[in-house]
């Protein structure tokens, strides 16, 4: 059960899997698996080790890094740089999610200067979370 | 071992028969820790190497990172399965697994109610990706004057800006269809090309929460979108099942549009 389905490249031989269908988990990109387990998920805030708040920080740091083309370039993609028309489109990107997580991070550093004792407001935050989903 | 510190992946019901997981994060044995009705599922990282320093250090490394994610993932995919497994967002560290179980205790409505939520289903995830021609313009090449040089210029801005509506319509179109096979559905942020690893503009990043049972009719569907998407430009790619990463109460969907 647990092996059946697994390691399947893009197009498994044999079976027939239309070029579109991706079957788990292997082929599964970096930016499927970080997208989904670091901003997807539920978050239960435990004893003490990492609080909420350090939680949501440490995302987005992730996220702005990941997505950083500086990042992208040690990973060994580059594919982009010769091309305009992709270029432009990062732009644009940039404009939206990246100015987006700026803005929150920003948002979040300012708040944990303002209040040390987060972890008192846990409960208050957990409220506030569940209101905006 | 020397100290540890408790990894929990997710959370299923207390019956759920599971064994014999993949190895957790480090390679660490993966286990069910049941508290109540509800369950963890666990492992014991060391703490030099995943205390609350490291992971901050470590958020920089995309090699550490990776491992990390991945193996949390495999853990949850190979529950999905068979089981409802609330996914938790990494990190997902406790001091002990008693102050993990006084935690499941505090929130265990939220996570009953999550279960059911995605009880019997399982996630599929749909993109489309533009690969049809991309912003050709006609601007500069018949121009002879200032004038029909603006003249093209507004042509080609109209032409371009309805061909951005019907793009946008079309898929609209297509995660209305999906979802209609789906308990729900959601839409998230398009990745970023960098990200995606792909020179295509991601123009759909759909989520669907499908029944077990619809997943055939699921497929199909995708299939004959995706077979039609192909004549007008649009690539499909469908991947899954997943686990039901984008169904939960924290989950949040990002924002709709794809197409600027």
């Amino acid at each position: 059960m647990s092996s059946d389905g697994m390691g399947l490249g893009r197009n498994p031989a044999g079976r027939g899997t239309p070029d579109y269908l991706q079957t788990h988990p292997r082929s599964d990109s970096l930016a499927d698996v970080l997208e989904r387990v670091l901003d997807k998920g539920i978050v239960i805030v435990g004893d003490i080790q990492i609080r909420l708040l350090d939680i949501e920080l440490l995302t987005i740091k992730i996220r702005l890094m990941v997505a950083s083309v500086d990042k992208a370039r040690e990973m060994g993609i580059n594919w982009w740089e010769s091309d305009e028309y992709i270029t432009q489109l990062e732009d644009a990107d940039d404009k939206s999610e990246l100015g987006e997580l700026t803005r929150r991070l920003e948002a979040l550093e300012g708040r944990m200067h303002e209040s040390p004792q987060v972890e008192s407001n846990r409960a208050d935050r957990e409220e506030e979370a569940r209101g905006r989903s | 071992m020397d100290e540890t510190i408790v990894h929990a992946y997710g959370v299923i019901a207390a019956d759920e028969p599971l064994t014999q997981f993949p190895p957790g994060i480090a390679d660490t044995t993966v286990w069910v820790y049941g508290a109540g009705s509800l369950a963890a599922i666990v492992s014991l990282l060391p703490v030099e190497g995943f205390g609350v320093a490291d992971w901050e250090r470590n958020a920089a490394n995309v090699g550490w990172l990776e491992r990390v994610a991945r193996q949390h993932h495999e853990v949850l995919q190979y529950a999905t399965m068979t089981a409802a497994a609330v996914p938790l967002r990494l990190p997902s560290v406790y001091g002990s697994l008693e102050s993990l179980a006084d935690t499941l205790h505090a929130v265990s409505d939220r996570l009953e109610g999550d279960l059911r939520r995605i009880g019997g289903k399982v996630e599929w995830a749909v993109k489309v990706y533009r690969t049809g021609e991309g912003q050709s313009s006609a601007v500069g090449h018949a121009a002879t004057s200032g004038h029909d040089y603006l003249l093209a210029r507004s042509r080609d801005l109209s032409a371009r800006s309805s061909a951005r509506e019907q793009l946008r319509e079309q898929v609209r179109e297509i995660h209305d269809a999906l979802g209609q096979v789906s308990a729900e559905y959601v839409r998230n942020q398009p990745q970023d090309a960098v990200l995606s690893g792909r020179r295509e503009q991601m123009l759909l990043n759909g989520a669907y929460l499908v029944s077990r049972a619809d997943q055939a009719r699921f497929l199909e569907l995708a299939g004959e979108i995706a077979d039609d998407s192909s004549t007008r430009g649009l690539s499909v790619e469908v991947s899954g099942p997943w686990p039901a990463y984008n169904f939960t109460a924290d989950a949040e969907a990002a924002t709709p549009e794809a197409i600027t």
